[in-house]
């Protein structure tokens, strides 16, 4: 029996990390409201307090708030969840732990965690590891148990499984990272081999409601074969090697995490520039859309550099909160599709 | 006639011609770099004939200086100097670089000011919109279009940049930078959060070492114990002198220097506008203008101006002016780099006191905190409200002014009003007028 629901999304926030303490982990894929918020939301905890939503204290659009750490905050702040994790991958989230530390909204139990924008120095590696022990203090205050060597390897070894088992079944094409973390399936991302136009999902988060955007490119004779988006195949960790695992399970979930996951954040991004690369061209794709929160920068700036590197046809589409949107995102989309055939 | 030559006065480019010649024909001394304003507009810098300027020689000098930095960065490189580009910091690295002999520090990110002191007449912001860099990006983009045409500063021997706790645009732009082929040396500068200080402290010590080593291998000097403590103690004289300058101005019944000048002042804090030695002088012979401003009663703008405390620099130089023309003064600022203001710990390893000032930036830590100092400084200067200025596209604004204003509202009761100002705000001029001459109005009720 879990001590209580720990909400997270930052995938540099190793979920078996948080259960080895007792907690059950939460990645939150806000489930938004509007045109598509009915459907399904993330998992929720199974002892909260249900769906409620905050008051919004903003206007996202204007203020140039991105609407997906707007929405995350808003979803964990009414949740239950007993505390929640924010990573500063990116400044907008770095700055929403700020409300959930002690704003408006209420306080809820938080940590930020800093994940270091450089990764090529052992100081950054034991930096993001020192993070990872003060989040096993954070825990552990909130009355979870510091887990024995025994009981993290095996947390470490399940998860690692189940991510392995998830991937298999799907054969190597697409799924979130959060489906594959915790087993259920939030979005309809490709599950059989392709025979459409193979397009690349390459970006920011999807939320809930974005799920329509998958659904749409296999309507009109598309087919996702890589969702590297950051709820997507791109940021889940590396495979555990079990023998490391058994030797030293902190160095190796560094490893897995803070060494291997290519994200747009990190200094320099030569990680994720070789995963799309050879990800690209590995899985034959002949179209890339790139999904953008608006007032993403970091992802704006690599629309660009990516039309330069990747070689093939992409089009941008940046998610807001407005449902007028729709129309001007699946033109797009298809301008895509007409592109890459 | 009456010679009201020495009246602190604001005045135009065009009149600065004649005051020009006035001053020369007293014998006005310059530096190096000195001459009429005028010959910055026929180079380019068309936004001058917009802007009005404090009548005083100190004011003269300090725009020189201010307006002759390319000049003088391309001279460096001529004399064989190396040329370090920081980038993000703003007040760290140049310490350590100019702690090295033969080298000069500067900061590319200055270049964000080039589209309004141009007036958009160069192609700098183009170049970045061709690089995908567009309009929803903070300014500070224009210099992407700086390192392709090498036209405002030298093909630098390094470029160092801060990341972590950084704005994403700055980090989204550098990257960009560093994708067309400019290689960049990158260095962390973690969030700001009081449970892990000595931690924080000891790995940024850390990072500043990994940049001294990339100086001595750029620049054959070693960077030793001795050398970084000199150039701390030259970066708190300018520091201290800077500071005696706020407390003078923000501080005097009459404002003895205007608003533009004083955020040109502070900027030089940060890198020295290429020139340690000479920024002091500069800063000193402003320190004595006002002195003898004050002394005498005398001041550039009425008594009864409103006592605004400004938040983060302004892309367009004309709001500053605008601010005076609305019946405001400046009496406090947070330019985005107080951490650049406070002196320097000198009762510690000088490579530890350089990572506990750069973990002072403003910026790395949460906005709660950088309001509560707001909160502080406004009182100390006696500020009737503040202003904060939003900066287009740039991450940190999305959130920052919710909680400032908050919080100065709470804890100092001022009113506070938020703005955007783009690099030429003429289109936006009349609206901003309005709002701000709305705040005047307001304090002024609220005083009577």
């Amino acid at each position: 029996m879990a001590v209580g629901t720990v909400a997270y999304f930052s995938p540099f926030v190793p979920a078996e990390w948080i259960a080895a303490h007792g907690f059950e982990p939460w990645r939150v894929v806000p489930g938004g409201a509007g045109l598509r918020g009915s459907q399904a939301r993330a998992a929720p905890p199974e002892h909260g307090s249900g769906t409620e939503i905050v008051p919004d204290p903003w206007h996202p659009a204007a203020a140039g708030v991105c609407p997906f750490a707007h929405d995350f905050l808003m979803e964990v702040m009414g949740s239950g969840a007993t505390a929640v994790i924010f990573a500063s991958t990116c400044d907008q989230m770095r700055r929403m732990a700020e409300f959930a530390m002690g704003g408006r909204e209420g306080r809820l139990p938080t940590l930020l965690m800093h994940v270091p924008a450089t990764w090529q120095t052992a100081a950054a590696q034991e930096f993001y590891a020192a993070e990872l022990r003060r989040l096993s203090r954070f825990l552990v205050e909130l009355g979870g148990e510091k887990p024995s060597h025994e009981r993290l390897v095996e947390a470490m070894l399940a998860y690692d499984l189940r991510r392995g088992d998830l991937s298999r079944d799907r054969k190597g094409a697409t799924g979130t990272a959060s489906e594959l973390s915790h087993g259920r399936s939030l979005t309809v991302a490709a599950q059989i081999a392709c025979i459409g136009m193979r397009v690349a999902l390459v970006g920011g988060p999807l939320r809930q409601q974005d799920g329509w955007i998958l659904q749409h490119i296999r309507k009109h004779g598309g087919e996702v074969v890589l969702d590297a988006s950051e709820t997507g195949e791109r940021c889940l960790p590396a495979v555990y090697q079990e023998a490391a695992v058994r030797e030293d399970p902190l160095r190796e979930l560094v490893r897995a995490y803070f060494r291997s996951i290519p994200d747009v954040f990190r200094r320099p991004d030569t990680l994720m520039q070789e995963y799309l690369r050879r990800e690209i061209e590995r899985r034959r794709v002949q179209g890339v859309l790139l999904i953008r929160c608006v007032w993403c920068d970091l992802w704006h700036a690599q629309v660009g550099r990516l039309k330069e590197s990747l070689g093939v046809p992409m089009v941008e589409i940046d998610l807001g909160q407005d449902d007028r949107d729709l129309q001007r995102i699946q033109t797009r989309i298809d301008a895509l599709l007409d592109m890459a055939r | 006639m009456k010679d009201t030559s020495h009246i602190p006065a604001q005045i135009s480019l065009r009149q600065w011609e004649g005051r020009y010649r006035s001053l020369r024909e007293a014998g006005l001394r310059e530096a190096s770099y000195g001459g009429p304003l005028q010959r910055h507009f026929a180079a380019g810098d068309y936004r001058l004939e917009q802007l009005r300027f404090d009548n005083s020689a100190a004011a003269l000098r300090l725009w020189n200086f201010l307006l002759s930095e390319t000049e003088r960065l391309f001279a460096a490189k001529r004399a064989g100097k190396k040329i370090i580009a920081t980038m993000k910091d703003l007040g760290t690295v140049p310490i350590l670089a100019y702690a090295l002999p033969e080298t000069v520090a500067f900061y590319p990110d200055g270049t964000w000011w080039i589209p309004c002191v141009m007036r958009q007449s160069t192609r700098d912001l183009a170049i970045a919109d061709a690089m995908g860099i567009d309009e929803t990006f903070c300014p500070v983009r224009a210099m992407l279009g700086a390192f392709e045409t090498n036209q405002h500063f030298p093909p630098p021997d390094l470029l160092v940049c801060s990341v972590g706790a950084t704005c994403d645009d700055f980090s989204a732009i550098a990257q960009r930078l560093e994708s067309r082929r400019h290689a960049i040396h990158w260095w962390e500068i973690p969030s700001r959060q009081g449970a892990r200080e000595e931690e924080d402290v000891m790995f940024v010590t850390s990072e500043l070492r990994r940049i001294a080593e990339k100086l001595a291998e750029v620049t054959g000097y070693e960077l030793t114990n001795e050398r970084l403590r000199e150039a701390i103690a030259q970066a708190n004289k300018v520091r201290e002198k800077l500071n005696q300058l706020r407390q003078l101005v923000f501080t005097a019944p009459k404002a003895p220097l205007p608003a533009l000048e004083m955020l040109i002042a502070e900027m030089l804090a940060i890198h020295y506008c290429s020139d340690r030695g000479e920024t002091l002088a500069v800063l000193a012979e402003l320190v004595d203008e006002v002195q003898v401003r004050i002394e005498m009663g005398e001041g550039c703008l009425p008594a009864d101006a409103v006592r605004v405390f400004w938040v983060n620099p302004v892309a367009d130089l004309r709001v500053m002016n605008l601010l005076e023309e609305c019946g405001g003064r400046l009496c406090g600022s947070d330019f985005m780099f107080c951490h650049a203001l406070d002196a320097i710990p000198t009762d510690v390893l000088p490579m530890e006191a350089l990572a506990r000032m750069a973990l002072a930036d403003p910026m790395v830590g949460p906005a709660g905190e950088r309001a509560r100092r707001i909160v502080r400084d406004a009182k100390l200067f006696g500020a009737q409200a503040v202003i904060v200025s939003r900066i287009p596209g740039a991450s940190h604004c999305a959130t920052e002014g919710t909680v400032i204003r908050e919080v100065v509202s709470r804890e100092a009761g001022l009113s506070v009003l938020e703005i955007e100002v783009p690099p030429v705000s003429d289109g936006v001029r009349a609206g901003l007028r309005t709002r701000l001459e709305a705040l005047m109005e307001t304090v002024r009720r609220k005083r009577a």
